[in-house]
């Protein structure tokens, strides 16, 4: 995990960028912990660009977590967010106790009273041949699911199934886009990322600011006679 | 132009945390109470010093930079000027933005999140004008 924290901007992308593709070559997958970023600009963006070309050309697995709203805006901004495995996990979850997953567990117990009297002995059926040839017929089918109804041996056929259109296994190999957000490790719950505060930002007061040193207008060497330096 | 009062201007110089002040600048000056036009404001000026100084001087330290911050009725308007290699035309981007290449995206950022923004090359010599105007929201 790589806890990406502060401002990525000119100044300090290439340390950035450093660490994202040494990450990708000791690691298969990596993730960057993107939730602390305050700001980022195309500069950063572009390590995560270029790290997610290295991650693809290698089969790696890059993924960006709970990217910070500058992050989001950004990739949105850039188109760039269908491109990336973007996971957004509450941090700080505590793992649920067994039975205590977030939904109502299914109201069935085993032994219960359902109502019916069906003998379980009673539904031994004398079947010969491959198990596979044989599929309950169409239109006895729903009858036949139901498990108090009409079950009986003559509601089945043995009709030669017809061959596949498709694999059976494609309904349930669907990648799902990369522009979902997919969750974390079960069984943490997904939340969504708190809004940064953003409120102080407008409030910046310059004669308290370090990093801004406005007397840095003097007459420079090479551009001396430029009116530019006359504020 | 008449609409437009001037609300500060600053010297800065091509190098390293210039982006960073040039950012605090013109936040500091335009005192904007919409946070989304801040942070709009934000990223068009860190992507606009960032070109000066990488493409403009070269990357060379000590570039002239002037940050003028205007109020204007209808929002702001930010003019960056600086004294480097001038391009002849504005700047072109990269058209789709969605190619996992890196770089080259920050004249589209610039183009998204700016209502209006202009390239002007200076015609008496070196450098160019860049002018970005931000509405303000409905809310403000």
């Amino acid at each position: 995990m790589i806890q990406a924290s502060g401002v990525y901007d000119i100044d300090n992308y290439e340390a950035f960028r450093t660490e994202l593709l040494a990450a990708l070559k000791e690691q298969g997958r990596v993730r960057v912990d993107l939730s602390a970023v305050t700001f980022m600009d195309s500069s950063g963006l572009s390590c995560l660009v270029e790290a997610l070309q290295v991650a693809q050309r290698d089969g790696r697995e890059l993924i960006l977590q709970n990217p910070s709203s500058k992050v989001t805006e950004l990739l949105d901004l850039s188109a760039l967010s269908a491109l990336f495995t973007i996971e957004v996990v509450k941090v700080n979850a505590a793992a649920p106790a067994a039975g205590e997953l977030g939904f109502d567990e299914p109201d069935v117990s085993v032994g219960e009273d359902w109502g019916g009297d069906l003998d379980l002995d009673d539904l031994s059926f004398d079947l010969d041949g491959d198990l596979n040839d044989w599929q309950i017929g169409e239109a006895d089918a729903p009858a036949a699911l139901h498990p108090m109804d009409g079950i009986e041996p003559d509601i089945l056929s043995a009709s030669k199934p017809e061959p596949q259109s498709s694999s059976p296994t494609e309904s349930t190999s669907a990648v799902l886009p990369k522009s979902d957000v997919q969750r974390g490790d079960f069984p943490a719950p997904v939340t969504p990322v708190t809004a940064t505060d953003r409120s102080s930002k407008n409030n910046l007061n310059l004669q308290e600011s370090p990093a801004i040193d406005l007397s840095e207008g003097g007459p420079l060497e090479d551009y001396d006679d430029d009116p530019l330096n006359r504020l | 132009m008449s609409d437009q009062t001037l609300l500060g201007q600053v010297l800065l110089h091509s190098g390293p945390g210039v982006a960073a002040r040039a950012r605090a600048c013109a936040l500091g000056l335009a005192q904007l109470e919409d946070s989304s036009v801040a942070e709009r404001v934000e990223l068009a000026v860190s992507e606009i010093i960032q070109n000066i100084w990488r493409h403009a001087y070269q990357g060379r330290n000590r570039g002239p930079i002037k940050l003028s911050v205007y109020d204007r009725s209808d929002g702001i308007e930010i003019q960056i000027e600086d004294r480097g290699v001038a391009l002849s035309n504005e700047p072109v981007g990269r058209e789709n933005s969605a190619e996992l290449l890196p770089g080259g995206r920050g004249i589209m950022l610039v183009r998204s999140v700016a209502n209006q923004y202009e390239y002007r090359p200076n015609p008496q010599g070196a450098g160019a004008l860049q002018v970005l105007v931000f509405e303000r929201g409905l809310t403000t």
